[in-house]
């Protein structure tokens, strides 16, 4: 618990640090540069999140039924890794433009847990089930494991959107 | 001024008042809101890449736009049900904001394009060319864009 403590106080004072820098400072004080990395944070965030819900709901079967798996996850995943390089590189800017004040926020810690528990969720499922999805059929469900995983993948998501909404109604309201 | 009294009474229903009274409801509904958007524009956002020839292209345009119409629709339901609670909440504000403004004009033309001339480019009848196609998918993709930035403006334009 104290270690958990020191931990926590000294990730703070690299908060602080991180919040003097140049770039940071310029961010924080033009409205203008802040409020235009938040829209690209958005866009961003549909881009990956929207092409994760498709793969999602073709595992549980209520989108693009008649697409084999392995097609729309193929085309997708392009389209989710510049989502999430844009989504990652303005999220870095946004939280350190703001990092002592936006690190201790309760929504910015069920964030970050969420977002990873959704990249471990996505690395397991990539790593066992998907490997014999080439052998899925069509007509039939996808196994239950990958529908169990794209639940998941689904409620993290979503909770890391609504968590990110959070932080901005905890920290500056 | 008829759309003035208007928003002075969304201001006064008891959605809107329950919306200031209790700090959680306000961004309850908002972040429903943002999750009707992912959808929303997540969907057409495939669609249109596919229309520039980047998207699904091992599939028609048409077919996967067929596929994912249902999820277009209810992203778009969400959202025209959530913002105007969400308006109730700061009526009068947002009657002030010109950004506000600027969003319902894009918005009211995202869904006006989206009804009509992408409707068209991604029937399984349609005869475009790939040069209008492609022009279809620009069009949408600036309109929604417009829209999220204007939205997005709002917040800095607040009185």
């Amino acid at each position: 618990m104290v270690m958990g403590m020191d931990i926590s106080a000294s990730l703070l004072g690299v908060c602080h640090w991180l919040e003097k820098t140049p770039v940071s400072t310029a961010i924080r004080q033009s409205s203008l540069l802040f409020n235009a990395i938040i829209a690209i944070h958005t866009l961003g965030i549909i881009l990956t999140v929207g092409t994760i819900w498709l793969v999602d709901l073709r595992l549980l079967g209520f989108g693009l039924r008649r697409e084999p798996v392995s097609d729309v996850l193929q085309q997708v995943l392009p389209w989710t890794w510049s989502g999430f390089v844009v989504m990652f590189t303005t999220g870095i800017l946004l939280f350190c433009a703001e990092a002592a004040t936006v690190f201790p926020s309760i929504s910015f810690r069920i964030k970050i847990s969420l977002l990873l528990l959704a990249g471990l969720n996505a690395l397991v499922f990539h790593k066992t089930v998907y490997r014999g999805a080439s052998a899925w059929k069509l007509e039939s469900p996808t196994p239950a494991r990958a529908r169990f995983a794209a639940l998941l993948s689904l409620t993290f998501w979503i909770g890391v959107v609504g968590a990110g909404r959070a932080i901005a109604y905890e920290v500056y309201k | 001024m008829p759309i003035f009294s208007l928003f002075q009474w969304l201001d006064h229903t008891p959605i809107g008042e329950a919306l200031r009274s209790n700090p959680v409801l306000f961004p309850l509904v908002s972040i429903i809101h943002l999750l009707g958007l992912a959808m929303l524009v997540g969907t057409i956002l495939m669609v249109d890449l596919g229309l520039l020839g980047v998207g699904m292209r091992r599939q028609p345009v048409w077919r996967v736009a067929g596929e994912l119409q249902p999820f277009t629709w209810a992203g778009l339901a969400v959202m025209l049900v959530t913002g105007p609670i969400l308006l109730t909440g700061e009526a009068i504000t947002m009657y002030c904001n010109w950004a506000f403004w600027i969003k319902l004009s894009f918005v009211a033309l995202a869904i006006l394009f989206y009804f009509t001339a992408h409707r068209r480019a991604t029937s399984n009848t349609s005869s475009l060319s790939r040069k209008q196609m492609r022009s279809v998918a620009i069009v949408s993709l600036a309109l929604w864009l417009c829209a999220g930035l204007a939205a997005k403006s709002i917040n800095a334009f607040r009185q």
